[in-house]
């Protein structure tokens, strides 16, 4: 039976450590998805990212989708998921999902939901800073629930 | 004491931050007003904070959360111990 972790850290994600802690003898794969921050967003050179989250909400948020990602990919996955806060240089990790599971494609596939949902699901935002000096908020996904909607 | 107006504590995040020095607003609205009203209210507080305040397209597209919970449009602010704490939560753009 796999483990869920979720978490939202200030400090530089411990890789290494997560992998460890989602260590299990029936799992025959471990997919690591790193989210790194690119040197180039919409023409514009980056020289960092600045992380605001609500992370209370985001943690709970990151929980939800790997119990989904589990129960349709099987409820033996271990699933973490870890997103950093504060400012990021260019080439570090911005997000770290792990998935481990006893074959490889129930991973890949468990890997991929869970950073497109985190993309438009958790409450997390990403302010550019530029190589000019510049700064900027990037515009995501809103998440209004209008009257009669879900 | 049961008043007429319920103080409301709203954290701001992400682009909503650059209206004000400090992590969140504080306004008071009256008992039983509705998520979609509180936008108003919302608006005029961080006008208040912020004369040159433009987020008005920024407000509409955000969310508003009660603890870790999304807020729908037609729900009512219910206040605890007096007080409603409140987020306003822009698109996301995490990962």
């Amino acid at each position: 039976m796999g483990i869920v972790v979720a978490r939202v850290v200030a400090e530089p994600i411990a890789e290494a450590a997560l992998l460890s802690e989602l260590a299990e003898p029936g799992h025959g794969a471990q997919l690591v998805f790193r989210g790194v921050v690119r040197n180039l967003n919409l023409g514009r050179a980056v020289v960092a990212v600045t992380y605001d989250a609500h992370a209370p909400m985001a943690e709970r948020v990151f929980r939800e989708i790997a119990e989904e990602a589990r129960q349709r990919w099987g409820v033996g996955l271990g699933v973490g998921i870890v997103h950093r806060m504060g400012r990021v240089a260019v080439g570090e990790a911005s997000v770290l999902i792990v998935v481990g599971s006893a074959h490889r494609d129930e991973g890949y596939q468990a890997s991929r939901y869970a950073i497109e949902q985190i993309k438009v699901r958790a409450p997390i935002w990403k302010q550019e800073h530029y190589v000019d000096g510049d700064d900027q908020w990037v515009k995501g996904h809103s998440l209004c629930r209008r009257e009669g909607g879900a | 004491m049961a008043g007429v107006t319920v103080r409301v504590r709203v954290r701001l995040f992400g682009a909503f931050r650059r209206y004000s020095a400090r992590p969140e607003v504080v306004f008071e609205v009256p008992r039983g007003t509705r998520v979609a009203e509180l936008r108003g209210h919302l608006a005029a507080a961080l006008h208040e904070e912020c004369p040159g305040f433009d987020g008005q397209e920024l407000l509409a597209l955000s969310a508003l959360a009660a603890g870790e919970v999304l807020l729908g449009e037609g729900e009512a602010i219910a206040p605890e111990a007096g007080e409603a704490l409140l987020a306003i939560l822009p698109p996301v753009s995490g990962g």
